[in-house]
């Protein structure tokens, strides 16, 4: 905030000024003396640490992620406790992100939907919807985990007794098990007609947009491509020879359940927890983003004659949208971070599964550094994200 | 606001209008209603009929106090009684009180008030006159920081002040002096419950503010080199969990300092928590900072005004009063967020629970332990939360 920018210049400057008013002169030695300051704290804190760590003859170093890792995870990739440390720690990076996309989706979902309902002119639903977001907003993510996890996954019935619901999905204490497709060695085959289809509709909407720029008239661009697409892939459903997945539903057998999917409650507990949580906040950034929007916007569109339907989408959205990315994809951010909180209950994502490694090894500050530096290129890459956004849709100022 | 608002239909046409409008709005009613009583009937089921609320009844000094010795908890109630004070002279320093904040923070300090009453009066060891004055106080020094807050009207800079200096005596009351009669030391590992989740949250704003203006400042510096510190201090901080920067106070901070010099597990906590708040606190403040028009920095110089002169009496002022719904914000998210000290080992109210839950006379009462303490961190921060919308209304920022 210094005045660099002064009109006065270079020349009279240099011959008037004593060197011990020259804000350029200053700066240098006010920066050279913070420097100095910086390193002699940074050198005499460093030279503790190391002599500390010598006196427990323990190193910085990584080569111990080599190692077998000598525990077993149960949760995400296959993994032994033969398996190399860094093998573990491969696991609970793919479970973090498995996580924080999920949640990601569905906290998306339902807090859109709490987000409008709050605007919604029916008083239940607004009123339900605000008493959402007041009463979970303001209770610690922590605690809610604690009360997902050992109140609802924890305390639901045993294997024999598990709880059926529609579609043979089972719930138990054991984790949470429902159908799934398994592949079978058409999948393959299925695979590349999928990605044949995919070209196709690329195609058929690049053609539209053509048509479209050529003619000035609005052409059907996306139903055209979505039915190419279904058509496509419904054709190749009739060209194999047999359905190219089978269905495996959960049966119970002696001690466990088997085939179908598995989802552990560790997991659940996790995700419904996040989930919610963070559905919370993004209910009141949409619900913003939407009261952003000026009412005369809403009112020139009924005057154009567009439906409820074509006001929301064409008019409204785009421009609640713009207030509402930056804030919301801040959340996604929220999100991944506090997925670390798996810790408290036993989910084997990055920070639990390097817990356990830097408490098995002793290497407590290589693991800790490499765990910040995961956390770190995650941040780095929604923030990415948010900028990319904000310079593509930002408005140009008259 | 684009939503239609039905504010002229007669009284007895509220219930079509809001409830029924067409065919879609009774299914969304029906449907809410079913949500209603799946949700409600249960919870009141439970809470009235189901739940064994004796592992609360019986844990109270727990969760209040933690391990805080029992003949010394007078101790707490001055804190408490010196904490309304100020909380009631910051009140009303801007705006009256919202009805339910207002009722809400009642309901909690005579709950407070009522709990130092009775656990100080069953024990007769202790200064009972004192005891007994002490949650009375508490109180009356509650109006009287009110009364003469919005009659004197001090300058906001004196509250800042005074904040500080309770602060640092509720700290002194809290751990007292070797070797003293009056004000045995109490060690810090002792120190729980909800005292300790407040104390943490209090001293990690009062501690974070400061270095989050310095770092707001530093950011937008003109020199390249505090600049670049400051950007890689904020954004290092804000891009990991809070849990591995607590993780790494325990880890670090004892290696970076000599081995005979030792810090407790709570001053490390401490630490941790004031550097995480104080990236946040940072982000805020610099968006005032950027909200000043250059106007103002150009007429401060042109008054003839330093850096300092312009920075502490031009541009903070107005950048840091259009940033305050945010501070508060963050309070309340650090309030929420200390219940992460439980898991490095501290027996705040979070801890407490998982403590009482582990109890070989409560097992399996998980939820009726985190409901009492989840009502505890509501009441709390849902008043702060309805605080920082008042404030918000008064002071007319956010208003177009």
């Amino acid at each position: 905030m210094s005045g660099n920018t002064s009109p006065v210049p270079e020349e009279i400057i240099a011959k008037h000024v004593p060197f011990y008013r020259d804000v350029k002169i200053l700066s240098m030695l006010l920066q050279c003396f913070f420097a100095l300051a910086l390193l002699a704290l940074a050198s005499w804190m460093l030279n503790n640490m190391f002599q500390g760590l010598a006196a427990q003859h323990l190193k910085i170093q990584f080569s111990f992620m080599t190692e077998e890792a000598g525990f077993s995870i149960s949760e995400g990739m296959a993994f032994s406790s033969k398996d190399s440390y860094w093998r573990a720690f491969q696991v609970g990076v793919v479970n973090t992100l498995r996580i924080a996309m999920l949640g990601v989706l569905l906290s998306t979902i339902l807090g859109s939907l709490i987000g409008v309902g709050r605007l919604s002119q029916n008083a239940l639903v607004a009123g339900l919807s605000t008493a959402y977001v007041e009463i979970v907003r303001n209770i610690p993510l922590l605690v809610q985990l604690f009360v997902w996890y050992h109140v609802l996954y924890l305390a639901l019935p045993g294997i024999r007794q598990s709880l059926q619901l529609a579609g043979s999905i089972h719930l138990t204490n054991r984790g949470v098990f429902f159908p799934w497709w398994e592949t079978t060695p058409l999948t393959v085959r299925w695979v590349y007609w999928i990605g044949m289809a995919f070209f196709t509709a690329a195609g058929t909407l690049l053609a539209m947009k053509r048509k479209e720029k050529r003619s000035g008239l609005p052409q059907p661009k996306i139903v055209a491509s979505l039915s190419v697409f279904l058509g496509l892939v419904i054709l190749s459903l009739f060209a194999l020879p047999e359905f190219p997945l089978h269905l495996s539903l959960p049966r119970l057998q002696r001690f466990n359940f088997h085939g179908g999917m598995r989802l552990s409650p560790e997991f659940m507990g996790l995700l419904t927890g996040l989930t919610i949580y963070t559905a919370a906040f993004i209910a009141e950034i949409v619900r913003a983003g939407i009261l952003a929007v000026h009412k005369g916007q809403r009112e020139a569109a009924q005057a154009l004659g567009l439906n409820r339907f074509q006001s929301f989408r064409l008019i409204i959205f785009p421009q609640a949208f713009r207030v509402i990315f930056p804030p919301l994809a801040n959340q996604y951010l929220n999100l991944s971070k506090n997925s670390s909180l798996a810790l408290v209950i036993g989910y084997a994502d990055l920070f639990q599964v390097s817990q356990t490694i830097s408490n098995q090894s002793g290497n407590a500050i290589p693991m800790m550094l490499l765990v910040m530096g995961s956390y770190l290129l995650i941040s780095l890459f929604i923030s990415a994200i948010i900028n990319g956004f904000n310079a593509k849709t930002k408005m140009i100022s008259k | 606001m684009w939503v239609r608002k039905h504010i002229d239909h007669p009284k007895h046409q509220w219930l079509k209008a809001h409830l029924f409008a067409s065919w879609l709005h009774t299914l969304l009613t029906l449907g809410s209603l079913y949500v209603f009583y799946r949700v409600l009937v249960p919870m009141i089921a439970f809470v009235f009929r189901d739940a064994n609320w004796e592992v609360v009844g019986h844990n109270l000094h727990l969760f209040a106090l933690g391990s805080y010795p029992a003949d010394q908890v007078w101790r707490v109630s001055l804190l408490v009684a010196l904490l309304m004070g100020m909380m009631g002279a910051t009140l009303a320093t801007r705006t009256t009180m919202g009805r339910v904040s207002g009722a809400l923070f009642a309901a909690l300090a005579l709950g407070a008030i009522l709990y130092t009453a009775k656990s100080t009066g069953s024990n007769e060891t202790g200064p009972t006159a004192l005891n007994r004055f002490f949650p009375i106080s508490g109180l009356i020094l509650y109006m009287l920081g009110y009364f003469l807050q919005k009659k004197q009207s001090f300058h906001v800079k004196y509250i800042v002040a005074g904040w500080c200096c309770t602060v640092f005596l509720c700290l002194l009351l809290l751990s007292g002096f070797d070797g003293s009669t009056v004000l045995p030391k109490v060690e810090s590992h002792l120190w729980g419950g909800l005292l300790l989740t407040c104390l943490v949250t209090i001293v990690g704003i009062v501690a974070s503010f400061p270095l989050g203006v310095a770092l707001a400042l530093g950011r937008r510096s003109h020199l390249r080199l505090i600049q670049l510190f400051c950007i890689g201090f904020i954004e290092i901080l804000r891009g990991v969990p809070l849990i591995t920067i607590l993780f790494m106070g325990q880890i670090l901070i004892p290696l970076f300092f000599p081995p005979d010099l030792i810090l407790s597990n709570l001053l490390r906590v401490m630490i941790a928590v004031t550097f995480f708040s104080a990236a946040y606190m940072a982000e805020y403040i610099r968006g005032g900072l950027q909200a000043i028009p250059s106007g103002q920095i150009e007429a401060a110089q042109a008054l003839g005004m330093n850096v300092f002169q312009t920075n502490f009496f031009i541009v903070l002022p107005q950048a840091i009063r259009a940033v305050i719904p945010a501070l508060v914000g963050q309070c309340i998210a650090l309030f929420k967020d200390t219940s992460l000290v439980a898991i490095v080992g501290l027996l705040d109210l979070t801890g407490a629970a998982k403590a009482a839950i582990g109890q070989p006379d409560f097992l399996g009462l998980e939820a009726e332990v985190f409901m009492a303490i989840a009502l505890v961190y509501w009441m709390i921060s849902y008043s702060m939360s309805n605080y920082s919308r008042r404030l918000e209304k008064t002071l007319g920022i956010g208003l177009r």
